[in-house]
């Protein structure tokens, strides 16, 4: 189970002073770019103890919080 | 097969018309037919290669979907067997059958990936090897002839690219990575996949496709909507006004100034250049995205959204954002996000920070990463210097843009500047437009020219009349450049119009019907009166791609 506060507050480590819901649209209002998602999965492979692979890091994983809890899941069923 | 001829028109048509009479499950099939069709119209020899393409990726990504499947299955029994053994309390230690059931899961996924990457890296070579024989050969074997002092390869010796080879093998590798990543299941049937790597609106000039959105579409059969037809029509509409009345207006004076620079030598001359380059590439190549997509659109295909209005971009990453946005996240996905998760990258990354600090440690991966995507998006456009230059120029300025954020931030926010002041939002689209522009110098001339011309527009520059006049002299009469200028104020206010959020064809079908037909009309018969003459007409930029 991933804790979306916990994500929401990487989130925040990254971009400091930025104020996200669950919902809320990170890629298409700017508020993440390339390199803020790369940071975010080496963050996120430390936090979790998931292997976050390159190919994983697609816009459409990263768009909400939410999508990124439902990454992390997906990541952990996958092979 | 040009856009602009009656034969296009007439297999535009008769597709159509089959297409939609046919039951839903077929549709895909009268989509290949008309792919292979328009592929081979120019000569069946380089559509060779594209089944070489498709064969060699269908074969890779059905191995590795197989396999992965059994596994699974393996996996799925090596842990019941060990729940059971731990359930039925055969006086083994508890818990000892799962962690060798984690051992032997472990092994089993291990030597199933090693075996992944060998078939991976087995279609990667055969299909980059083919792109970048067919591609860059003939500059690579002249270079080097060069050396030795003979002349370079002409005529037989030059190699005809087949038509899309980038777009379409960029999109195989693309699947092929997803497959391998376990991200989408193998297409079974390798027609399905042809048609995916050949569907023709895209096949010319992109967007690149990507399968887990543009295959549910392709296979779907949706019904027929007369507003995809309208969208469709109209969208065609807008990207012929483009292509026809600005982008093969403008390059009579771009192809004029490029080919002897020196002979012109005239700082304010280059610069209006420049600046017809940059008018002259969006109208062009988004004019044909814009046709592409209108044609897909009539049969109930949506294509991912290509450029975005780059020009009000507020920064180079923000440019990268809008223009060739399906190149631009491809590099991105597969190979900027790889690069900079790799060993060594990451190792510089740790060895930076230890000697130099977080941000330091932070900042020089994505330094290095960033330089080596843009060097490849340079040669993906040509094996030449002057795109080499180009793609560092963008590498090193998004480079600069990341590292100077920081303190961008604290000044803006000491002086209380809100991103969304709009006199700040126009300064910085003005900045990223000069920094676009001093780019695209680069992009369209020979590295020696690019130099020479901005050598000349900062030390002989002049707006004198008498100087001005001579921009008359570069192939275009004064009546041509009002239609241009008429024609960018027409394509600015669009794009204003649509940067606020408006969706146009949306508004244009709840308008009244006078005033809609109206509309319609003044664009038809606009493009009609603005457009050059059929001598004019060239092809597209990225049709040779």
């Amino acid at each position: 189970m991933f804790d979306i506060q916990k994500i929401i507050s990487i989130i925040g480590e990254i971009k400091p002073g930025i104020d996200i819901s669950p919902d809320d649209e990170l890629i298409e209002k700017g508020i993440l770019e390339s390199m803020d998602i790369m940071m975010l999965a080496a963050k996120l492979n430390e936090e979790f103890d998931v292997t976050i692979s390159p190919l994983d890091l697609k816009e459409e994983n990263f768009r909400s919080a939410a999508a990124i809890v439902s990454m992390l899941e997906e990541i952990e069923d996958r092979f | 097969m040009s856009f602009f001829t009656p034969v296009f028109l007439i297999f535009i048509l008769a597709g159509l018309i089959v297409y939609h009479l046919v039951p839903a499950g077929y549709k895909w099939c009268i989509l290949l037919g008309l792919s292979m069709f328009y592929y081979c119209y120019g000569g069946i020899a380089p559509v060779v290669f594209l089944l070489i393409t498709c064969l060699t990726v269908w074969l890779a990504t059905c191995l590795i979907d197989s396999d992965r499947q059994k596994v699974k299955q393996q996996i799925m029994t090596v842990k019941k067997q060990a729940s059971e053994t731990v359930t039925a309390g055969d006086g083994t230690v508890p818990g000892a059958d799962t962690q060798a059931a984690k051992v032997d899961t472990s092994v089993i996924k291990s030597r199933a990936k090693k075996r992944y990457r060998l078939i991976l890296i087995s279609v990667l070579i055969i299909n980059i090897g083919i792109l970048a024989y067919l591609k860059y050969f003939t500059a690579i074997a002249g270079f080097f002839m060069s050396l030795a002092g003979s002349e370079g390869l002409t005529g037989a010796g030059s190699l005809i690219l087949p038509l899309g080879i980038s777009f379409y093998t960029f999109s195989a590798i693309g699947y092929t990575l997803d497959v391998y990543g376990g991200y989408v299941r193998a297409e079974r049937n390798p027609l399905k996949l042809l048609l995916f790597l050949s569907f023709f609106p895209q096949i010319v000039q992109g967007p690149i496709a990507r399968y887990n959105k543009l295959s549910p579409q392709l296979f779907a059969g949706k019904k027929f909507d007369i507003r995809d037809l309208e969208n469709g029509a109209v969208l065609i509409l807008w990207g012929m006004f483009k292509k026809l009345v600005i982008a093969d207006r403008a390059i009579t004076v771009i192809e004029t100034v490029f080919a002897d620079p020196a002979s012109i030598g005239r700082g304010e001359v280059f610069v209006f250049n420049i600046l017809l380059y940059s008018a002259w590439q969006y109208a062009d190549f988004s004019g044909g995205i814009d046709m592409v997509t209108g044609v897909a659109q009539m049969f109930g295909i949506g294509l991912d959204e290509n450029f975005k209005r780059p020009y009000f971009a507020t920064s180079i990453s923000d440019f990268w954002r809008r223009w060739h946005i399906s190149l631009g996240n491809w590099m991105r996905d597969y190979v900027f996000f790889p690069l900079s998760m790799s060993r060594p990258v990451t190792a510089i990354g740790r060895r930076a920070s230890k000697r130099m600090g977080e941000k330091a440690g932070r900042m020089i991966p994505v330094v290095i990463c960033s330089v080596l995507t843009f060097v490849l998006v340079g040669i993906w456009h040509g094996p030449y210097m002057h795109y080499v230059i180009w793609g560092l120029y963008n590498g090193i300025i998004i480079s600069i843009e990341r590292a100077l954020e920081p303190s961008s931030l604290k000044f803006r926010q000491k002086h209380g500047i809100e991103d969304s002041n709009r006199l700040y939002r126009v300064f910085t689209i003005v900045r990223t437009f000069i920094l676009v522009n001093l780019g695209w110098f680069f992009d369209g001339a020979a590295a020696s020219d690019a130099v020479y011309m901005l050598k000349k527009v900062f030390t002989d520059f002049s707006l004198s009349a008498d100087r001005l006049r001579f921009i008359l002299s570069l192939g275009l009469e004064k009546t041509d450049y009002y239609k241009l200028l008429f024609a960018i104020i027409i394509l600015f206010t669009v794009s204003l119009i649509q940067e606020n959020g408006i969706r146009i064809r949306e508004s244009l079908w709840k308008l009244k019907l006078p005033l809609r037909w109206g509309i319609l009309y003044a664009l038809i018969f606009g493009t009609m009166i603005l457009a050059v003459s059929q001598g004019g007409l060239s092809g597209f930029a990225y049709a040779q791609f």
